[in-house]
């Protein structure tokens, strides 16, 4: 039992080294800044995640020389993504410039198990600060807003930035930016907090960054941002050292606004404007690829074009793909990604064709171009890629049919849909069932008529003669079976016999016997009816006096004979009746 | 015996006449064929023609009238014979095809109508096959009936059940359908133009006018004018022998060509 224990440790212990040297094997270091443009009294947070390790390592940074660094701390992360276990630390660092100017911090060197790792390197620009802030620094609590450039071309994205300093407690922020005609503006990238220091007060600092469209030209007044909120403020007790005054805070609504600021839009100049331009502002670039570049006739080719840059990528366009004879291209969706980051709106399109030659030979794709306006330069430019060779060697027939076939698999099928060249009439029916007349009009009106009835005629008959034959069979069965049924149910009847029950049973069996059916008869209807139905009188006359003896007997309780006695009175009379009634 | 030799001669001689009808009926269908393909559109009408008053119409032979019509350039007179040949075959493909064709040369935008499911479902079928569905319906109906009379059983009554159901749809179908055969108000417009007037008369203010191919509905009629309803709220009064009635009946005859375009 000890052992096992023991190899349990030790099993998790190997495991546990083991898991460690694997995370540790593939270690990456990335150098990563909040703000990469700040004032002077701004601080940045720096943040070096070392990934593939758990264990704290100092990491070495260059150009660090520029800023007063504070450590933030360090925090570790596990993940575990599809079975895959991951790791990483980030040490955090605040940076405080020292002076104005453009910095590169990095590359961060860390040096894991002897293995040294770097980082990349990012650059800071330092600026003085505004005089806006600076006038406002007084107030605990102010807003100020600036734009990336007051003078702007139609369709140059324009970051419009607004900064929140408080220096006292404040709660539900709410921002209510400017609105007006011509400019829209569009929140990039999540806000930012750090600190700085205003006229050698510490401010807590929330910054927003919008990019802000124009689609007129023309000067534009944009009204001041407003910033609504709740300051907290401690209320003062009147005893002065009183243990609850930490508690008893109250908020009270307050709103600041920023200044306004002006923006100058201008038309894109007309002059050299090629004739490619779309409209395309910013800085973008366009490559293209092709793969495989030798491939045998009939067999399939991937054309890649990618545009990327940055600005108003909304407006990319579709590059067209000039038609090259024998070859048989087949066009795929363009994909187009745009991202929203502190830089500004980028992206990229990618668009792809497929190319199937039909004939061996040398052929030449390209140059694609893109034209768009250069505001770093202030001018139009024109990228293009190079020229793209493709070899085509001559392919078998059978091969080409095979080749072709994971192509189609993976474009849409291309359908034409079948158009009239003319329109005409089709020709007349000269086949001989033209004339065979159809079989309801072959009928005259009483044969349909005759149809139609025929089965309810039919099943009339049935019912009515079949079923009435049968009733007569089946009554003059049961009169047969008259007494017989009589005598059992006499028999069946439970001691004491009552004379109401006999009488009932006598009924029961006259009706059947003269095959009546209907209500009770009195004694001098049954009578009549058996003198009519050829009855000796004699026996109808003993017919009637025992009925009106069982009468007698059930209704007014005198009888002169006992039950046994009429039992068999009645059975004598019946054996008499059933021979003498005639069937 | 010498009676019984006479009826027997007689019999033979009705069917020997019926033979003789019958084949003066395909030799007047073929020449009607031939002049059709030779492009004597008149001489083929007047044969096709000369084919139905013989025997009973078939949708064939009112197809081939409309394309007679057609190929002369009469779309009005085309449309009526393809919508008489829709009455006896109308899952014809090539009918529908050009019953398409030529409604498509319709000067006059028709009113859309809403499809009922049922009723563009009993539009596939003629008169003939659902009263053999209705026939073969009710021999089942009452059939099942006597036999539960003998024999009353599970299997019985679940028939009687199921045939009951299709009795009285095919009943009801075939009830829409003669209804519909026996008092189609249709007609056609066959003249090129056809004045809609306010009353009949031809000093009656001029409402609108209808075209060659247009569908109308006829209502009574006044002497040589007749009630039409082209759409909803677009009704008056056409001239008789501008407009003909797709149902063929005595009662409606009374109109441009009599005799001769039945």
């Amino acid at each position: 039992m000890i052992i096992n224990r023991y190899k349990f440790y030790i099993t998790s212990i190997i495991i546990m080294f083991t898991w460690t040297a694997v995370l540790e094997a593939s270690s990456q270091v990335s150098l990563h800044v909040d703000r990469s443009s700040v004032t002077q009294n701004d601080s940045i947070k720096m943040t070096i995640k070392i990934s593939g390790t758990q264990s704290a390592i100092t990491p070495r940074v260059a150009g660090l020389q520029n800023f007063r660094v504070e450590s933030g701390g360090t925090s570790s992360n596990i993940s575990v993504v599809n079975g895959q276990m991951s790791s990483s630390i980030d040490q955090v660092y605040y940076l405080y410039p020292k002076r104005v100017g453009k910095f590169t911090i990095g590359p961060a060197i860390v040096n894991i198990n002897g293995k040294k790792s770097r980082s990349n390197a990012v650059t800071v620009t330092v600026s003085k600060q505004s005089s806006d802030s600076s006038q406002q620094s007084s107030n605990p609590v102010f807003v100020t807003v600036s734009v990336s450039d007051t003078k702007a071309y139609v369709g140059q994205t324009i970051f419009y930035t607004v900064k929140f300093y408080y220096s006292v407690a404040v709660r539900n922020l709410g921002i209510v930016l400017p609105e007006g005609q011509g400019f829209l503006l569009k929140q990039v990238g999540k806000p930012s907090e750090y600190n700085t220091n205003v006229k050698g007060k510490q401010y807590k600092v929330i910054e927003i960054r919008h990019a802000l469209t124009t689609e007129k030209t023309g000067q534009f007044n944009i009204p001041p941002t407003v910033m609504q909120m709740n300051v907290l403020q401690r209320q003062r007790s009147r005893h002065s050292f009183s243990v609850f005054d930490d508690f008893f805070t109250s908020s009270r609504p307050h709103s600041v606004q920023s200044k306004s600021v002006k923006l100058t839009v201008s038309p894109l100049p007309q002059a050299n404007q090629p004739p490619s331009f779309t409209g395309l502002v910013g800085d973008f670039s366009i490559q293209a690829s092709l793969n495989p570049k030798k491939i045998q006739s009939g067999e399939s080719t991937t054309l890649s074009v990618k545009i990327s840059g940055t600005g108003n990528v909304q407006l990319m366009p579709d590059i067209s793909m000039p038609e090259i004879k024998n070859i048989k291209v087949y066009s795929d969706k363009p994909e187009i990604t745009i991202n929203e980051t502190s830089a500004g709106f980028t992206g990229q399109k990618n668009m792809k064709w497929a190319l199937v030659p039909q004939k061996e030979g040398q052929y030449s794709i390209g140059p694609f171009t893109l034209s768009y306006f250069s505001t770093k330069e202030d001018q139009y430019k024109t990228v293009s890629t190079k020229k793209i060779d493709i070899m085509v060697t001559p392919g078998k027939q059978r091969q080409m049919q095979t080749q072709s076939a994971p192509l189609n698999q993976n474009l849409p099928p291309i359908k034409k849909e079948v158009k009239f060249f003319q329109r005409d009439i089709l020709p007349v029916h000269d086949h001989a069932n033209a004339l065979q007349t159809n079989s309801y009009d072959r009928l005259s009106q009483w044969q349909r008529w005759v149809m139609f009835v025929f089965p309810p005629f039919v099943y009339l008959l049935v019912v009515v003669f079949f079923f009435r034959k049968t009733r007569v069979k089946i009554e003059k069965l049961t009169a047969k079976k008259a007494l017989v049924l009589f005598n059992k149910k006499l028999n069946k009847l439970q001691a004491p016999k009552e004379v109401s029950e006999m009488l009932k049973l006598f009924y029961q069996f006259l009706s059947q016997r003269l095959q009546r059916s209907g209500g009770t008869l009195t004694p001098d209807e049954v009578h009549k009816i058996l003198t009519n139905a050829g009855i000796l009188p004699d026996i109808a006359n003993d017919a009637r006096s025992t009925l009106n003896l069982l009468e007698a007997s059930v209704y007014t309780g005198q009888s002169n004979q006992d039950i046994d006695s009429l039992e068999e009175t009645i059975r004598e009379l019946a054996k008499k009746l059933d021979k003498g009634i005639k069937s | 015996m010498k009676n019984i030799f006479i009826i027997i001669c007689l019999l033979f001689m009705g069917v020997h006449d019926a033979k003789a009808e019958n084949g003066q009926r395909l030799n007047d269908f073929v020449q009607a064929n031939e002049a059709y393909a030779n492009g004597d559109y008149q001489k083929a009408i007047e044969l096709y023609h000369a084919v139905i008053q013989s025997g009973h119409p078939t949708g064939s032979l009112y197809f081939n009238l409309g394309n007679c019509y057609y190929r002369m350039d009469q779309v009005g007179w085309a449309i009526l014979f393809y919508e008489r040949a829709m009455r006896y075959i109308p899952d014809d493909p090539d009918l529908l095809f050009n019953l398409k064709h030529a409604r498509n040369q319709v000067e006059d935008q028709a009113e859309k109508k809403t499809s009922v499911p049922l009723k563009s479902t009993l539009n596939r079928f003629n008169l003939s096959e659902l009263f053999w569905c209705m026939m073969i319906c009710n021999i089942g109906f009452w059939g099942i009936l006597i036999i539960r009379r003998f024999h009353r059983s599970e299997w019985s009554y679940y028939t009687f059940v199921v045939l009951s159901i299709l009795w009285a749809i095919s009943l009801f179908s075939f009830s829409i359908k003669w209804y519909d055969f026996q008092y189609d108000k249709r007609g056609i417009v066959v003249s090129s133009k056809s004045i809609v007037r306010a009353g009949p008369d031809e000093r009656e203010t001029a409402l609108f006018e209808l075209h060659s191919g247009s569908i109308v509905g006829c209502e009574r009629h006044e002497g040589n004018w007749r009630l039409v309803q082209f759409s909803k709220g677009k009704r008056g009064w056409a001239k008789i022998d501008t407009i003909e009635p797709v149902r063929v009946d005595t009662l409606c005859m009374i109109a441009a060509q009599p005799g001769n375009k039945n």
